[in-house]
């Protein structure tokens, strides 16, 4: 929601134009695995709609850029759908097809209607290819590792919820707990400098793909700073720096001194009520040697400005992501 | 539950950049470390009684 304001209220007599930009992070897929991830869903198709609900349009006009990386199929065609019933009208789309020109060099897609009709939505739709390069293979031994690191992490959090835990829950909470306490003290021998205990934070992060039906999501499974807001976040594949640590199958940097410079490279989701970070590393933790499943990410950062310093230096620790896969992976190994 | 365990050998190449890592993982028999771990085992005590309390915030039922 956002308002214009005129100094002077435009009318037939003196129009005036008014442009505004909007930034949007992890609104589009760049091909159909990322879509998957993000969605739940293997519709491969994705689009850009206007709806025309009270406004009175003498011309309506989309211009899409698709990025290089983009993995588009064929060419973007047009839907135009009721707004009440989001049927796609066919008889309508066809003849408002002819406005749609697509130039595969420029990778740019132009729609130009004029009167379009009301209530009706102008949705400039394509379809996404695969990632480039073979899709590894997932043998059943790696799935079925998988879902057992997944089931355990996903039990931890279950455990850790309940106020009178069984011994063996207890013994897997301070199991998890070791883990958590080793990565820190990893990142902590690694650092030339000392960081106080307080102003350190990590927490480990399951990815939740248990359910067929739905989109999988990043919980947490355990930490520092656990706030209900915090434990209680379900994180979008593809939001947040965790979010992207798993989409880009890739450590991510947040730094909150960086982020006016590259706002794309420094994507954070604040949570209400709860500090946000001011520098924060995400590792996504793999299942797989070829890279293709994740089961969790592991998250070290601060909301210390005086520890930023220090915490960077981890930027350039040889072996630090591999080594706290280890520690997770080891730990979670004697987990029963 | 039943679990089975595939270990990783964690192997060759490690870029650590802001932004970028790649781990080959080479599916093995028998696990290898990827370098000596070094822990700070005394920080990661005290930080440990820190995540005891922390824990004590996570809402139960």
């Amino acid at each position: 929601m956002f308002n214009l304001k005129f100094n002077q209220l435009p009318n037939s007599d003196s129009s005036l134009d008014a442009v505004y930009s909007r930034l949007v992070f992890n609104a589009y897929s760049m091909d159909s695995r990322e879509r998957k991830l993000k969605t739940g869903q293997s519709d491969e198709s994705d689009y850009i709609q206007k709806r025309i609900t009270n406004e009175q349009l003498s011309r309506l006009s989309i211009h899409v850029q698709f990025p290089e990386r983009l993995r588009i199929q064929g060419s973007p065609y047009l839907e135009v759908r009721k707004m009440d019933s989001n049927i796609v009208e066919a008889d309508e789309s066809g003849r408002a097809a002819k406005n749609l020109d697509y130039s595969p060099l420029l990778r740019t897609a132009s729609l130009s209607i004029p009167d379009p009709t009301p209530e009706r939505a102008y949705r400039v739709c394509w379809r996404l290819g695969p990632p480039p390069g073979p899709e590894p293979e997932i043998s059943e031994e790696e799935q079925d590792w998988h879902n057992t690191v997944v089931s355990k992490l996903l039990m931890l959090r279950k455990a850790a919820e309940k106020t009178n835990p069984s011994p063996i829950e207890e013994t897997r909470k301070q199991k998890l707990l070791v883990i958590l306490a080793d990565c820190a003290g990893l990142a902590q021998k690694a650092l030339p400098t000392a960081i106080p205990p307080s102003q350190l934070e990590v927490s480990l992060m399951v990815g939740d793909d248990s359910e067929t039906d739905r989109a999988p999501i990043l919980r947490v499974a355990g930490g520092s700073d656990l706030s209900s807001g915090y434990w209680n976040l379900e994180l979008r594949i593809g939001d947040g720096n965790a979010g992207r640590a798993v989409k880009k199958r890739a450590l991510r940097i947040f730094d909150a001194d960086k982020v006016d410079k590259d706002p794309f490279k420094h994507v954070y989701k604040p949570l209400p009520g709860r500090l946000p970070h001011r520098w924060l590393m995400s590792i996504p933790l793999f299942s797989t040697p070829h890279l293709s499943l994740i089961f969790g990410v592991f998250n070290i950062g601060t909301f210390h400005i005086s520890a930023v310093r220090t915490l960077r230096k981890l930027e350039t620790v040889n072996h630090f992501a591999a080594q706290v896969q280890e520690i997770i992976q080891k730990g979670l190994e004697v987990v029963d | 539950m039943k679990s089975k365990t595939v270990n990783f050998e964690l192997k060759r190449r490690v870029e650590l950049t802001p932004g970028v890592v790649s781990v080959d993982l080479v599916s093995s028999g028998t696990r290898r470390t990827f370098g000596k771990l070094k822990i700070d085992k005394a920080f990661a005590q005290q930080f440990a009684k820190r995540l005891q309390k922390e824990a004590l915030k996570i809402p139960s039922y």
